[in-house]
């Protein structure tokens, strides 16, 4: 059709240009334009066209993939996706089967590191392990990427790689930012979530090219399959509800209106890819969880062996109250546990990261880097991150001490104070923390995913209070199993040692160190519960003057902060006084912590409705650390 | 000039310095002390007024805290603390022995304690000392460095029980907090009696 309607429209150009002999010129420009036209208007109706596996058929693999995902192939080749009525468009199915092999390859390494996990370890496989482990690959080995296959190559004789290599390795990622999100829309926290469809804005691109396709081998697809004889895929590894599926949305642009398909995978979702521990509108029960029970959930939870290890230990020392709301969430919403201290910003240790898109990460650090600072009587220790970002938000670039270069090697690894410490010749040192101390810090910081989940989060030095007793209680169950504290750092150390010794100082320290503008956790003006009440209601008298001054307090608070990290690097020696000049140069705005004025009204009604629960979990802490330390039978002070 | 004017001028010059001085005070609201009041009612004592006050209840009993401000470098506020101890409370110890228990040496943080002071705090005699030690600030956050933490401790046995009073701040500025340690305790009154 379009190229009748360009052949109608240039038949009185032509014919003006030949008969009217105006110039020459004009005619060839007009020409050139109109063809131009064409060959757009061409292209635009192929990127419309639909998919038809009979005019380009698909691999094997990629064939088994959509059947998995309940993709229907129509007679006439085109391809329904699930629940949806509208065909796939030619544009998108590059996307589409890229997804799909991503979710697989996922889903693939996840049941390798299931069976692993099972196994007495990857040198003392079983015949029948090493085989599932075989048979996943050879069957998958289509999509494996480059680098997978060489981490897997020892599971094959030579003769067998050099067959399996033939298949050509999986084409290059497309671009990211063609991709539609397959997730549903984000859910503030902690409405129930919303299954509204996603808005594209007004300016969506076009579909996006179709790019380059290696030419499978051909393949046919049966011409239509129910969808009740479609293999179902469960989850592999832990239950989880299927993703939400998207319709087609029609996005207006001007006159013109546009369809755009916004594909959604019903793909196998396996909790590691996909259960971003979304709020469900049930929030997890509060019953005790039965060791074997958790121990039966771990077997098959997406987790690492090293998280594994750090909730066995969270589940068999954690105070009860801490332990029954730890595990129930863990087991119904599946948080990540990452080792990761790129995400973790400035935080030494751990930190809970909860996405607009209602997801919770706990991202642990895994260690920092050590900077001892030499001086005529003694030295001091300075603990920097591992995470260039951390340094790029003061306006600087990371120092060049060697423990932070990738390039560098330690000349001495020692167990000390710190634990496990790599030594550099610049004196620099990388230093691990042992697991039974990220235990106790994953612990917290899940405490603190429950204080959000839960609701009971209004009072954040209540949040604190109640995460940090839960960890020390943790510790000190496992140091009396252990007989020993060697495995704390000497930071996690001292504050462990002072609630235990000093209690009444350490709950002075702790608020004053929350409530410091470096570490922010605790605003100082709303810091117990009554003063949150007292704060809230002044506040609500008058939304515009809190939201101003909430704005300017954050202000001041984040300038203060920069200084004075600032001045503890100018104390460090790391860096030219004139690179600090410059970051203290630097505007606000460009070290991203510009600040936003707070929602008020909503906000402060939502905090006080929430503050008898911050209260009740309070008081329950309160009375377990009391009672403990009733039975101790210890005095606050008292130190051997 | 007559006496009796002179004594006039005298006095006015007196009532107008007096005037001036009042308004010089004034002139600082900000760092003006007022009285605050716990809620238990426990005592009352002189604090900066911009500083933030509240009380709570933890794991050794209830405890009055008041926030002043951030340190040079952001890692540690200023704080007040009152206690109230008495010999029900979970973890009580005398008097004597919680002053030498809490002046005592620690290698690991570099506590060190100067002698006890007498002074009488509201008729009762109070013993006050000050602790340094030195802990990794900002708490678990980086960069995180040593630092001196400076404590002014009083401890002010009232019939069974006693209260400690404890300010606590960097060691840069603890200086600069002493005047209000002293307010407070020239200013302090037990109402648990």
């Amino acid at each position: 059709m379009a190229a009748e309607n360009r052949n109608i429209s240039l038949i009185p150009f032509i014919h003006n240009c030949v008969v009217m002999r105006r110039g020459f010129f004009i005619c060839w420009v007009g020409l050139c334009l109109g063809m131009a036209t064409g060959v757009a208007r061409g292209q635009d109706a192929a990127a419309q066209a639909l998919y038809s596996v009979k005019a380009e058929p698909l691999s094997d693999i990629d064939s088994r993939l959509l059947l998995k995902a309940r993709y229907q192939v129509q007679p006439d080749g085109t391809v329904l996706p699930p629940d949806v009525s509208t065909p796939v468009v030619h544009a998108d199915m590059p996307y589409i089967v890229q997804r799909l092999e991503s979710s697989q390859r996922l889903q693939v390494l996840v049941q390798i590191d299931l069976i692993l996990s099972k196994s007495q370890g990857e040198k003392n496989l079983t015949d029948a392990e090493r085989e599932s482990i075989r048979s996943l690959l050879r069957d998958n080995w289509p999509i494996l990427t480059r680098k997978s296959r060489k981490d897997f190559r020892a599971y094959f004789s030579l003769r067998e790689l050099e067959k399996m290599d033939q298949v050509p390795l999986p084409q290059a990622s497309l671009a990211e930012q063609d991709l539609k999100d397959q997730e549903a829309p984000p859910v503030p926290m902690p409405a129930p979530p919303s299954p509204a469809p996603p808005v594209l804005p007004a300016s969506a691109p076009p579909a996006p090219p179709t790019p380059a396709v290696s030419a499978p081998p051909a393949v046919n697809l049966p011409a239509a399959i129910p969808a009740a004889d479609m293999p179902q895929v469960q989850a592999a590894v832990a239950p989880s509800p299927a993703l939400p599926v998207a319709a087609a949305a029609i996005v207006s642009t001007g006159t013109t209106a546009v369809m755009v398909s916004t594909v959604t995978v019903v793909a196998p979702i396996t909790a590691s890819t996909a259960v971003p521990a979304a709020l469900p509108p049930a929030l997890p029960g509060l019953g005790e969880v039965a060791a074997a029970e958790f121990e039966r959930f771990l077997t098959e939870a997406p987790y690492g062996r090293e998280g594994k290890a750090m909730l066995r230990l969270i589940a068999q020392y954690a105070p009860p109250f801490a332990r029954r709301r730890v595990l129930n969430d863990l087991m119904t919403l599946f948080p990540r546990i990452a080792l990761d201290p790129g995400r973790a910003g400035d935080h030494a240790y751990s930190r809970l990261i909860i996405s607009p898109k209602a997801s919770a990460s706990c991202v642990l650090t895994g260690g920092a880097i050590l900077h001892e600072q030499r001086k005529f009587l003694g030295g001091s220790v300075m603990l920097l991150s591992r995470s260039s970002g951390t340094y790029a938000a003061a306006g600087l670039p990371a120092p060049g001490l060697q423990a932070l270069q990738t390039e560098a090697a330690p000349i001495q690894t020692q167990n000390g104070a710190w634990g496990q410490a790599s030594i550099y010749a610049d004196g620099s040192q990388s230093v691990s923390f042992s697991v039974e101390a990220e235990a106790g810090y994953l612990l917290a910081e899940l405490m603190r995913f429950d204080a959000r989940l839960r609701g009971w989060d209004a009072s954040a030095y209540a949040v604190e209070t109640v995460a940090r007793d839960a960890q020390w209680l943790f510790y000190d169950t496992l140091i009396a199993e252990r007989q020993a504290d060697a495995f704390l750092d000497p930071q996690t150390r001292e504050s462990f040692q002072q609630w235990l010794y000093r209690p009444a100082e350490y709950y002075d320290d702790l608020l004053q160190s929350l409530t410091a503008s470096r570490n922010g956790t605790v605003d100082p003006r709303k810091a117990g519960i009554a003063a949150v009440a007292e704060f809230d209601r002044q506040s609500l008298v008058d939304c515009n003057k809190t939201a101003a001054a909430q704005t300017s307090f954050r202000g001041l608070a984040a300038r203060q902060a920069r200084a004075g990290m600032l001045s503890d690097y100018e104390g460090s020696g790391l860096y030219e006084p004139e690179r600090l000049s410059g970051a203290r140069a630097l505007p606000q705005a460009e070290s991203g912590l510009a600040m936003t004025p707070v929602s008020c009204r909503t906000d402060l009604q939502l905090e006080l409705d929430a503050l008898p629960k911050s209260e009740a979990v309070l008081k329950e802490a309160v009375a377990v650390e009391r009672n403990w330390r009733r039975e101790r039978g210890e005095t606050h002070a008292e130190k051997p | 000039m007559r006496k009796s004017h002179r004594v006039i001028c005298l006095a006015a010059v007196i009532l107008c310095v007096g005037v001036l001085r009042a308004q010089e005070g004034a002139g600082t609201p900000g760092s003006q002390p007022q009285s605050r009041m716990t809620t238990s009612r426990l005592f009352s004592c002189e604090l900066p007024s911009s500083w933030n006050a509240f009380e709570e209840e933890d794991a050794l009993g209830a405890v009055f805290h008041s926030l002043g401000p951030d340190d040079p470098t952001a890692s540690y506020r200023t704080g007040l603390s009152v206690r109230w101890v008495e010999p029900e409370q979970t973890g009580y110890m005398e008097p004597k022995k919680a002053v030498a228990l809490m002046r005592r040496s620690d290698r690991a943080v570099r506590r060190n304690a100067t002698p006890v002071l007498p002074m009488r705090v509201a008729g009762l005699l109070a013993r006050i000392f000050e602790v340094t030690e030195t802990r990794v600030l900002p708490l678990e956050r980086l960069p995180a460095g040593e630092k001196v933490i400076h404590h002014y401790v009083a401890v002010i046995p009232d019939r069974a029980g006693y209260y400690v009073v404890r300010l606590s701040s960097a060691r840069e500025v603890y200086l600069d907090f002493h005047d209000d340690f002293r307010r407070c305790l020239q200013t302090f009154q037990p109402f648990a009696r």
